[in-house]
């Protein structure tokens, strides 16, 4: 197992009027080469659950074990894991401020004590890897680039570190449609490529049952389903009353079942709903 | 805000800032009128500058732990404001106790002396630092920001007729108020970002602990330009302008708690004051 939590609780300010629990009681184990989407409403303990991930929070009580260290104990080098672990957070162009994008980008590695050349090699080697032309941006300022190429540039900073898991918090907010999907496929080819296991945390459903393995759903600081994406979501009706809802094309298989099409329950993606829909179809096959 | 106490470090950065912490409590100091708070908090210090001998000292000693009392505010905030000047109260109290002429001899350390009058003297100096700071805090802790605000601008609003710019500086300072948890907790979510790009802001010397600041300071100056440009677009876009026959949403109204308030201070005062003659 790479990543172990077990009976993770987290409570901010403890002590304090102000003290909020934000995690309770999360058991999580992911294996390597997962792909798994993180989804629940604002303030469900998502993003404290992945700064638990490469030890930027410290479990209040609970454990955290990656690729079997645990990070609490004493001779666990938070830096290793942290190169281990990417994480990636909301607006991540946010943290950009080197004069280059190549120094940028080579920040990570140059933490990890690399000599500059090898950590602009590392550099060009991420920025390739998402999808931007290293030669013609290398030496312009990261402020001067376009939001999302702003975004794939913070990206590649945290790729630069060859993480075994790559963690995004939220990682296509405010990105335009044609931005996400970009995104979003540039870290499917990331997962299938290198093999790199990912934590999606996202509040799209078709993201998710479009690119993950796994779902796991949050809520008020606690993993309420853990699932298939299939099996997940075919429960729309509990999804609902968390404030969550299906992707489109679940809606869709609901609502021809509700007027009496023999359809499955979950089509993850447009090509298999349209499949579901002319199978039924085509066998006449009106479930009354 | 996603502060975390047990991140050690980073998390304890801003932890010591009692600042505009506010700390809400059901108590009669935290329902009184800012206005009159602000006046008592003056008021509370010169009284604290008039007193000059024992019998002045115990009386303002009571009066401070009548109003920690009051304030329902645990002791423990309280004393964490004196935190980021136990130097300077440490300072004081040698500098007094050791560099105080006197005639009664207490003890000798070498070629120090401790006089009877440096003790005295070391011990009033001391307290007096410890309950001005405190005093000023309790002010913060009991009452908002917006409150403290409002208050300011409308004691001031008087010398609008001599150019004072109420309204524009009270204006300024919520501002600046309500901008610092927002830009502490920035700081916090540079800082992990980077953080998790390996950046170490806790080892290493002088030198280098300054130069790993850039990676925090650059981001953190860029977001708070943006933030204020937001600010001022949103601001305009609702057609602000400060200044004259602007009606307010809270209107401030003197109670019969701030008319108790105000004796209880004026009292404070003349004893204060009276106490030069006794003892």
């Amino acid at each position: 197992m790479l990543i172990c939590l077990k009976e993770l609780s987290h409570t901010y300010k403890p002590g304090t009027p102000f003290a909020a629990r934000a995690l309770a009681e999360v058991n999580l184990n992911i294996p390597r080469g997962q792909f798994v989407g993180l989804i629940g409403p604002t303030g469900s303990g998502k993003s404290t659950l992945v700064q638990h991930l490469n030890g930027l929070l410290k479990a209040t009580s609970g454990q955290v074990m990656v690729d079997g260290q645990d990070l609490a104990a004493r001779e666990t080098r938070l830096k290793e894991i942290r190169q281990r672990v990417g994480l990636v957070f909301q607006y991540p162009e946010h943290q950009l401020f080197e004069e280059t994008v190549a120094r940028d980008v080579a920040f990570g590695p140059r933490n990890m004590g690399m000599p500059e050349d090898v950590a602009l090699q590392r550099a060009e080697e991420a920025v390739k890897a998402v999808g931007l032309d290293y030669q013609a941006l290398k030496d312009r300022s990261p402020f001067s680039l376009s939001g999302g190429q702003k975004r794939r540039v913070a990206i590649a900073g945290v790729l630069a570190m060859h993480p075994q898991v790559l963690v995004l918090d939220e990682p296509t907010a405010g990105l335009d449609p044609r931005g996400r999907t970009e995104l979003l496929d540039m870290v499917a080819d990331l997962h299938k490529q290198k093999g790199l296991t990912v934590i999606l945390v996202t509040h799209s459903m078709e993201d998710v049952a479009r690119l993950a393995d796994r779902c796991v759903v949050m809520h008020r600081g606690r993993v309420v389903m853990d699932g298939s994406p299939r099996e997940v979501f075919a429960r729309g009706a509990e999804l609902r009353q968390l404030g969550l809802d299906v992707p489109p094309t679940v809606q869709l298989m609901e609502q021809l079942r509700a007027r009496g099409l023999a359809v499955p329950a979950v089509a993850l993606t447009l090509a298999e709903a349209r499949d579901a829909i002319l199978r039924a179809v085509k066998g006449g096959g009106r479930a009354v | 805000m996603p502060f975390c106490e047990r991140s050690k470090g980073v998390g304890g950065l801003f932890n010591d800032l009692t600042l505009g912490q506010y700390y809400p409590a059901p108590s009669p100091l935290h329902r009184l009128d800012a206005r009159t708070k602000l006046v008592g908090t003056i008021v509370f210090m010169v009284g604290l500058f008039t007193v000059k001998n024992t019998a002045g000292y115990i009386f303002v000693t009571l009066f401070t732990l009548a109003l920690l009392v009051l304030s329902r505010v645990p002791f423990r905030l309280v004393l964490k404001s004196l935190r980021p000047l136990k130097f300077i109260l440490i300072f004081t109290l040698i500098i007094n106790l050791f560099m105080t002429s006197g005639e009664v001899v207490l003890t000798t350390l070498g070629p120090l002396r401790i006089t009877e009058e440096g003790l005295a003297r070391a011990v009033m100096m001391t307290l007096r630092i410890a309950f001005l700071v405190m005093g000023t805090s309790l002010l913060t802790l009991t009452t908002t920001p917006i409150n403290l605000t409002d208050g300011m601008e409308r004691l001031m609003a008087p010398g609008r007729r001599w150019g004072i710019p109420a309204h524009e500086l009270a204006m300024m300072m919520g501002i600046a108020l309500r901008f610092i948890p927002t830009l502490a907790e920035e700081t916090q979510r540079i800082m992990y970002a980077q953080m998790a790009r390996g950046a170490d802001f806790e080892s290493g010397g002088l030198l280098h602990r300054a130069r790993a600041m850039v990676p925090l300071l650059v981001p953190l100056f860029v977001s708070a330009f943006r933030r204020a440009e937001e600010l001022a677009t949103a601001m305009e876009a609702r057609c602000y302008r400060g200044g004259d026959q602007r009606t307010r949403m809270r209107e401030m109204a003197y109670t019969r708690l701030d008319v108790a308030g105000g004796a209880i201070m004026v009292f404070y005062l003349l004893i204060s004051i009276g106490s030069r003659w006794m003892g």
